[in-house]
């Protein structure tokens, strides 16, 4: 039997570490696949993905089982990329290994895939935070609009403007970037 | 006709998120409006490309629980001294505001407040009554016992004083000026004390002196003006 992310918080909150380590192996991947889109840099996302982790277990007494726990867990890890955000003032500059892999001699459909993820991330990384993150839950923590309205704590209806301009910014940056549609057909 | 379609409305198309009769009505729209066929394209291909991006795996090494109860303790750990620094100076002050007065009658210790209550000392009448010197006794005895209590937590004070000195930043040195003008000085107050309650056969002032002034001393040099009356 799995117990569910309110038990494991709930044990966690009185001092049971072994429900904590459960809570962290079941989110780790999902919290760190949210925040390489929005830190972009490897190390960053290590150390940020320890602090959402932090953050839930300093705030497991505090936490009650109203919503979604990835409701509440995904509006840690926003507030703390914003944060992250705000501190870096310059653009962050990718690095090619975290773009492209370190890998040597990959296959070369495995190339034409990293180039395009690069370009992808590299795109998403020119868009301000607040548009990147709407895109980001929805691809990346794959949350329907309801669920966005929840973390954001902002009307759907906004949302989906406010997506629909991320989207014509992404589409640009793609652009200029050389993507086009022909890439995408397989 | 013009085309009155909502970019909202093509968003929720493109990730299947309309009732399927309008999804219905939209593709037929689609197939007849080039320049929505066109954004829903793009769309399209942005969302293709978002998705196939993510499935990319970000990070494979592991968080180490044990490393993250150790950051929280630590988190915890400053939080905690922080607030115990709030609670500890807002104790001290009031304390110190009852100490300063005549007589002390009754102390209450709340989670993060003390309600000292007092009232006139005894009079040269009172203790020639036996029975009113021994409620005063018992009840000096009892508020000994209560100070004794706060008198730790009075030597935390000492410990955490030198702690904001050494650790705390910018908005922490705003809580020590705070706690700097809490200065007390009691000695002429406690000196009519004292007269006072020798007669009960205790010297107040000299325990007084023991249990509370000692580390307040050290620390600091408080000058509030004695008043007379009930504290809240």
């Amino acid at each position: 039997v799995h117990p569910t992310d309110h038990e494991l918080m709930r044990l966690t909150a009185e001092g049971d570490s072994e429900a904590f380590g459960v809570l962290v192996r079941r989110w780790e991947n999902r919290v760190a696949r949210v925040l390489a889109p929005l830190v972009l840099r490897r190390e960053d996302v290590e150390d940020l993905r320890q602090e959402v982790f932090v953050r839930v277990l300093t705030a497991s007494a505090r936490y009650r089982p109203s919503g979604e726990f990835s409701t509440w867990l995904y509006r840690i890890v926003l507030n703390l990329a914003r944060d992250h955000a705000r501190r870096r003032k310059q653009p962050t500059q990718l690095l090619e290994d975290d773009l492209r892999g370190s890998r040597e001699n990959p296959p070369p459909q495995e190339v034409l895939q990293r180039e395009l993820t690069a370009a992808v991330a590299e795109s998403l990384a020119a868009l301000p935070i607040e548009l990147r993150e709407l895109l980001v839950l929805k691809h990346f923590a794959e949350l329907s609009f309801t669920e966005m309205s929840q973390v954001l704590r902002t009307p759907a209806s906004t949302i989906k403007s406010r997506m629909a301009v991320a989207h014509r910014r992404l589409r640009s940056e793609l652009a200029a970037r050389g993507v086009r549609d022909a890439e995408v057909e397989k | 006709m013009t085309c009155n379609t909502t970019s909202e409305k093509l968003i929720d198309f493109v990730y299947g998120e309309l009732p399927a009769a309008e999804a219905a009505a939209m593709e037929s729209h689609l197939a007849e409006c080039d320049s929505c066929r066109r954004e829903w394209e793009d769309l399209a291909h942005n969302v293709e490309l978002l998705d196939r991006s993510a499935e990319a795996p970000a990070i494979r090494t592991a968080v180490e629980p044990a490393s993250v109860l150790a950051a929280a303790r630590r988190c915890e750990i400053s939080r905690a001294k922080r607030w115990r620094l709030v609670t500890l100076f807002a104790t001290a002050a009031t304390i110190l505001v009852a100490i300063a007065t005549a007589a002390v009658r009754r102390v209450e210790v709340h989670a993060t407040h003390v309600v000292i209550r007092w009232s006139a000392s005894p009079s040269a009448e009172d203790l020639t009554d036996d029975a009113t010197v021994k409620q005063l006794r018992e009840e000096l005895a009892r508020t000994q016992t209560l100070l004794a209590e706060h008198r730790r937590r009075l030597d935390d004070i000492d410990r955490l004083g030198s702690l904001i000195v050494a650790e705390l930043k910018e908005d922490d040195l705003r809580l020590a000026r705070s706690a700097a003008k809490l200065h007390l000085r009691i000695d002429a107050v406690q000196r009519q004390n004292d007269e006072r309650w020798q007669a009960v056969g205790r010297g107040f002032h000299d325990w007084y002196l023991a249990q509370v002034t000692g580390p307040i001393d050290q620390q600091t040099n408080l000058s509030i003006p004695a008043t007379a009356g009930d504290l809240p």
